[in-house]
């Protein structure tokens, strides 16, 4: 394409003009691998494996650049049907936050003086299974409690899940994906009759109306928005969010609401959808229950009364219903706007009524779906053994727990007749002393539970805190009594089960540092120690459990159990839940995209969906004259994760990254005397924030913005959580804002 | 919050594992350091090492179809509306081009409106525009930078710089990245490899959205968009006809994209850096070197006319001349602080056609040698006119050297760095301190007279500081009011220096008075050497200054 230009190359006195030498080779590129395309010679592979990514529930695939054994780089897959060649920053970083001075490398106990001593791995077990057993003894083995975790790998919270509820006797245990995804498995499960997100991402380039409810997925799930992008269908975007969003720009209808007033809107569109005629009504009736009931609720959902408590005009009600009932394949799509809400279940199920009744669902870019928060936050619903029984079965069903039990070779006596204590009632359980030892895995309580002073305080009252993560700095951790180093995503092994129901697998591809341990190694140890590992003696490796999880799912909506092994999910390009051994032998590979319900079957006895409604609720904390600000939270940076446990040991993540801040309406600012860059606080009854204020007409009037990664946002929000899946609400709490004492007021020209 | 102190107290536990554990455990710790996922499932993939496979195709269609034609050259094309702000492109340029620790050659960056009824959030990916006349190239004194006559991509030879850093100023977008490792600059060559082989650049083929290509335009089309005299690429960016970039920045939202018409009157569409101000690099060697080589050229003009009115006696010439020619010696010197390589410094004189470095290193070399003669005649009290002639002629050497500094900044076309503002300051500097300096080798009843001229000319220095500091008293500054944010960035952050130099000045201008004031030689002395020095302190602020509080338009994702 390019040729040399030979005129350039002037003869020159090296020393005067050096056209190239040392420091133009240190960016020398070449091709060794067409797949690969140039790469710095500097960091050239030898080898190359794959991984699915362990951020979020995306699941992009990564090629592994290896050298000598080792990894050293890693670039997106472009042959994995997620991610097509694609990453995000966090992904393209993957290995960098690994390599940190911080990271756990022996297990740390706290001595008498508050000091953290290194100590064996051997005083490490010994301790957690003398202390805990101690506590059990004394306040029953109900008083310790777990919390497992979307971060780790499905095998492992398997096994932890077994370990703590079959092998030590806990019954409380539960895990951070209640923070993200509790809200959408409830919905589901009532609605469906089973944690079934039906979807593929495929569905994505195939709708002509795309629906996004309380999602930015050009900020939270970016490799999913090219989907969006790349559908040849020039599909109408709808975007239900109070804040102007990336996604909101490029809608063709923003429907800007008042926070919270989603599920008025969402009926509000249902009677109108009624109204119109808009109806599948021979799929209501083939497929569905509850209907008429329904139509009768969303009746006095009139026009006037969803505009003026959402505040969006009659006019876009009415040009948004046209959209979806000319849609031919209209699909919705929701994530934490919807999950981290007081009433999350009913807007959940409202965005399935909607499919249902328009038939959108069980056909190509249709669908009421759930996009997932964490990597593996779809095999904690399955297989975590926290809020359900292993395969999302009830702990409360005797047979459920013969099948368990026989599966798996444990006596059934071993397996909790009752359900677990959810997050929040475990939080609650220490202050009322339920609880008196808990063990975190992979989850960073102090900084991301919802109103953190009181977690915090709560931490500090147990008798024994354990905290198994990568890194001895996180908040959590360093509130802890016994700290056990673990090995993170790339030094061990296992599966991860992505938004779109695929089970990906991850590799043990770099060291990890001095004694720290895959979790599943620590799993082993401990039930050692603990005296129960003949229990679990079948487990020797990951691959192993997964044996198991095939076996646990066999029967159920998630069956797997046609899947072989690790190796076949790799060939496949992963593999969605179901695949059965039915199915194998139709088939020997699943076809690359699946999505449910195409038979217009659902998991309910009698196959049908409902739906499912309730009479909105008003705002927990509404505003008022001392705290007249609604505070927003949400994802603020693509390059963030969560609490930044991770993201934060990369520098380049950390520089693409804003600094902390709290968006404010111009006219807030104005009326305040807010200067954009200014020092501001953001306060309410239980806490104090200081950010830099940052004055953008994204967010309304009389609303503020704060990210989640940063720590003090927790400081402000509300405990408050869903009654059905007792999700937390962190998307609504009064504050006031005002300038910091003591920064110059611009109105006094000072 | 509660102390970790407080927290439950553990004992310490029995050192006793049980039987078998102990294997367990040394079992696990040694599987933990083997890599056999790699060895169980890499060979599927060794393949890829030697087989063709299709990566590149997908990208095909973000590459130019036809070869380059005369007057032709590459250039990126940002699809705004497709740029949703993830950052893969900046993270897939570090990555794939080996670039060390927290250097990235692409950047994103925001532009957000103002208005509340106009809710706009506008990510922007910008890289290296390889401009048609580029600032890069024009400014390096050592020739280290190419434009590919046939692709037009501008390229940085990496084992040419010196590490002058000049690039970084003279280009309106900050592209050339300074590597304190490396000691030079490095920046986008377009993955001018990549391209030859077909495949795409690293950021056109990381982003998920394909906002990013390479396409091909007309050269004279770009001149021509180019010169009027408002364009920008974006709002608040610098001015396209500096280095007439080749980016196409493309949106349907006509309120973004400058190419419609009145975009330049959506002034509530801005960038990040167009609202908050960020400190600049102060630049201290070159603040340095700036003030000493001012005072030096500024002695020499006093010297000069003190010899050709014959006001001091021979002795006193030596001194000063002596005095005066070290000055400018030792800010040259400390010019090569400034160096990340140093030792190539002979090199700086290469540029000389196109660059105001060279020329002001050429003229500072024949300065320090005029200087020197001078100094030399003046040792021989008998050659009066030869003494004449020589500090004559250095003056005029030197302040033709002052000139090529001034120029060095004025040609970055910053607003604040105008030729007006910046050859007030530096030349009042050179003439101020030129005076105070020698004021203390003056004769008799002239010596306060000329210290008192070296204060007056000092502050005029800070003119152009203290009316940025006046122009911030408006309460709305628009985004290019550059010298009232100079004047918030005097008043916040950079308040300490302000009033540092304030106060130098008034402590050179109470001194001055207390000279008056006293009878005693011995006092008169030490007092002028104190106002001096006060002197040379404000100036060195003010320089600092001029490098650090300066504001100017810049491109959306430049402070990140």
């Amino acid at each position: 394409m390019i040729r040399q230009d030979t005129k350039s190359q002037r003869w020159q006195l090296p020393v005067l003009h050096q056209r190239t030498g040392e420091l133009t080779d240190r960016l020398s590129r070449e091709t060794r691998a067409i797949d690969l395309g140039a790469l710095p010679v500097s960091n050239m592979p030898d080898t190359v494996t794959k991984s699915v990514c362990g951020f979020c529930s995306t699941g992009c695939g990564l090629s592994i650049h290896m050298r000598d054994g080792v990894a050293i780089n890693v670039t997106p897959d472009h042959d994995y049907p997620v991610n097509r060649g694609m990453a995000c920053p966090k992904g393209w970083e993957s290995l960098r936050v690994l390599d940190a001075p911080d990271r756990a490398t022996t297990p740390l106990l706290r001595l008498p003086s508050g000091d953290m001593l290194p100590i064996s791995w051997q005083q490490a077990t010994a301790t957690f299974c003398d202390r805990f057993k101690a506590i059990q003894e004394t306040h029953g083995a109900e008083s310790v409690a777990f919390i497992s975790t979307g971060q780790i790998a499905t095998e492992e919270m398997f096994f932890l899940g077994c370990l703590t509820k079959f092998g030590m006797g806990m019954v409380h245990g539960d895990g951070n994906t209640r923070q993200c995804m509790a809200t959408s498995a409830v919905a589901y499960k009532q609605a469906f009759g089973f944690d079934a997100p039906p979807f593929t991402y495929a569905d994505l380039e195939l709708s002509d109306v795309l629906v996004f409810v309380g999602a930015n997925p050009c900020l939270a799930h970016p490799i999913i928005w090219q989907r969006v992008l790349q559908n040849p269908n020039n599909p109408d975007l709808i975007v239900i969010d109070p804040r102007k969003t990336e996604t909101a720009m490029a809608a063709s209808e923003h429907l800007a609401i008042q926070p919270k007033s989603d599920l008025t809107l969402l009926y509000g569109i249902a009677n109108l959808l009624i109204s119109a005629g808009a109806i599948d009504q021979r799929y209501i009736a083939d497929h569905t229950a509850n209907y008429e009931d329904f139509r009768c609720h969303v009746s006095a959902f009139d026009p006037e009364r969803v505009s003026s408590e959402t505040g969006i005009s009659i006019d876009q009600l009415q040009r948004v219903v046209q959209l979806i009932a000319h849609g031919k394949r209209v699909s919705f799509w929701w994530t934490m706007g919807v999950n981290q809400s007081y009433q999350g279940v009913r807007t959940a199920q409202a965005i399935i009524n909607l499919a249902l009744m328009t038939g959108n669902i069980g056909r190509p870019g249709t669908g009421a779906n759930s996009i997932t928060g964490q990597c593996n936050a779809m095999g904690s619903r399955l297989y975590s053994n926290t809020s359900n029984l292993l395969g999302h079965r009830d702990f409360t069903k005797a047979e459920d727990r013969q099948t368990v039990a026989e599966t798996l070779g444990i006596p059934v006596k071993n397996i909790p007749s009752q359900n677990s204590l959810a997050y929040d009632q475990i939080i609650a359980g220490i202050d009322s002393g339920r609880i008196r030892g808990l063990w975190v895995i992979a989850t960073n309580t102090a900084h991301s539970w919802i109103s953190s002073p009181r977690a915090r305080v709560l931490l500090g009252k147990l008798d024994f805190l354990v905290v198994q993560d990568m890194y001895h700095s996180t908040d959590t951790a360093r509130m802890a009594d016994l700290v056990l180093p673990a090995a993170g995503w790339g030094e061990k092994e296992g599966t991860l089960i992505n938004s779109e129901r695929r089970i990906g697998t991850i590799k043990r591809v770099s060291r990890a540092p001095g004694q720290a341990l895959a979790d599943f190694s620590i799993l082993r140890l401990l039930a050692d120690a603990w005296g129960c590992s003949e229990l679990f003696s079948q487990w020797a490796r990951p691959a192993d459990v997964f044996e198991s999880m095939k076996q646990i799912s066999a029967g159920r909506p998630c069956d797997i159990t046609g899947i072989k092994d690790y190796a076949m999910l790799d060939r496949c390009g992963g593999v969605q839940w179901p695949w059965t051994v039915e199915d194998a032998a139709k088939s020997s590979e699943p076809d690359v995209h699946r999505r449910l319900f195409e038979d217009g079957r659902f998991f309910h006895a009698d196959g049908r969906a409902r739906f499912i409604f309730a009479e909105p609720k008003s705002v927990p904390e509404p505003t008022s004259s001392d705290y007249p600000f609604v505070l927003l939270t949400g994802r603020g940076s693509v390059s963030q994760w969560h609490t930044e446990t991770r993201t934060a040991k990369s520098p380049i993540l950390k520089q693409l990254s804003p600094a902390p801040n709290v968006e404010v309406n111009p006219i807030d600012a104005d009326r305040l005397g807010i200067r954009d860059g200014d020092m501001v606080e953001v306060s309410n009854r239980r806490g104090r924030a200081q950010v830099r204020a940052f004055v953008t007409s994204t967010v309304q009037p009389s609303q503020l913005f704060m990210a989640m990664h940063n720590m003090q946002t927790n400081l402000l929000t509300l405990e408050n959580v869903d009654p059905e899946s007792r999700q937390p609400c962190y998307k609504h709490c009064a504050v006031a804002l005002g300038r910091c004492v003591g920064s110059p007021n611009p109105r006094s020209g000072s | 919050m509660p102390a970790e102190a407080t927290l439950p107290k553990t004992e310490l536990p029995k050192l006793e594992p049980a039987p078998g554990h102990f294997d367990l455990l040394s079992q696990l710790l040694a599987e933990q350091a083997e890599m056999t996922a790699v060895e169980q499932f890499s060979h599927w993939h060794n393949s890829a090492l030697h087989e063709p496979a299709t990566a590149g195709v997908a990208y095909q269609a973000l590459l130019p179809t036809s070869p380059l034609q005369l007057g032709q050259q590459y250039a990126f094309e940002v699809d705004l509306d497709a740029c949703s702000g993830c950052k893969a492109c900046v993270v897939a340029c570090h990555t794939l081009n080996g670039l060390d620790e927290l250097e990235t050659w692409r950047k994103v960056g925001l532009l957000n409106s103002t208005t509340s009824s106009l809710p706009i959030v506008q990510h922007v990916t910008t890289a290296c525009h390889h401009c048609v006349d580029p600032g890069c190239l024009n400014g390096c004194p050592v020739l280290a930078y190419e434009k590919d006559p046939l692709t037009g991509i501008v390229r940085h030879l990496d084992d040419q710089c010196f590490g002058c850093k000049y690039c970084v100023m003279m280009c309106p977008y900050e592209v050339p990245q300074y590597n304190p490792s490396l000691g030079i600059v490095r920046k986008c060559d377009m993955c001018a490899g990549r391209l030859e082989q077909g495949e795409a650049p690293a950021c056109v083929q990381a982003c998920p959205n394909h906002a990013i290509r390479i396409t091909v335009v007309d050269v004279e089309t770009v001149r021509s968009t180019t010169s009027e005299p408002s364009v920008r690429l974006l709002n608040t960016a610098p001015l396209s006809n500096i280095t007439r970039p080749t980016t196409q920045f493309v949106s349907k939202q006509p309120s973004i994209h400058p190419s419609t018409q009145d975009v330049f009157s959506r002034e509530d569409v801005v960038s990040r850096e167009s609202v908050l101000v960020e400190v600049q690099p102060g630049h201290e060697p070159l603040v340095v070197m700036l003030v000493l080589t001012q005072a030096s050229v500024g002695a020499w003009c006093v010297l000069a006319a003190a010899v050709f009115f014959d006001l001091w006696p021979a002795g006193y010439v030596l001194a000063a001349s002596v005095t005066a020619s070290l000055l400018g010696f030792i800010g040259v010197q400390a010019a090569l602080l400034h160096l990340g390589r140093p030792w190539l410094a002979f090199r700086s004189i290469l540029g000389w056609r196109r660059s105001w470095l060279s020329r002001e290193a050429i003229a500072f070399g024949l300065y320090l040698g005029a200087a020197f003669s001078a100094t030399v005649s003046c040792s021989f009290s008998s050659l009066n006119s030869l003494v004449a002639v020589a500090s004559f002629t250095t003056a005029v050497v030197g302040c033709t050297a002052v000139y090529c500094s001034a120029m060095i900044y004025v040609a970055t076309r910053r607003e604040l760095w105008s030729l007006k503002r910046t050859l007030l300051e530096f030349s009042c500097t050179a003439i101020g301190l030129g005076l105070g300096i020698l004021s203390l080798f003056a004769d008799g009843e002239f010596t306060v007279a000329v210290l008192a001229g070296g204060v007056v000319c000092c502050a005029l220095a800070t003119v152009p500081k203290l009316s940025d500091w006046q122009a911030a008293s408006q309460v709305n500054l628009t985004w290019n009011d550059f010298s009232g944010r100079s004047g918030r960035l005097l008043r916040s952050k950079l308040r300490m220096v302000f009033y540092a130099l304030a106060g130098s000045l008034v402590a050179a201008a109470l001194l001055t008075v207390a000279v008056l004031l006293t009878d005693n030689a011995v006092a008169k002395l030490a007092l002028m050497i104190t106002s001096v020095i006060a002197l040379i302190v404000s100036q060195l602020l003010t320089r600092w200054l001029y490098f650090a509080s300066v504001v100017f338009a810049r491109m959306p994702g430049a402070s990140t």
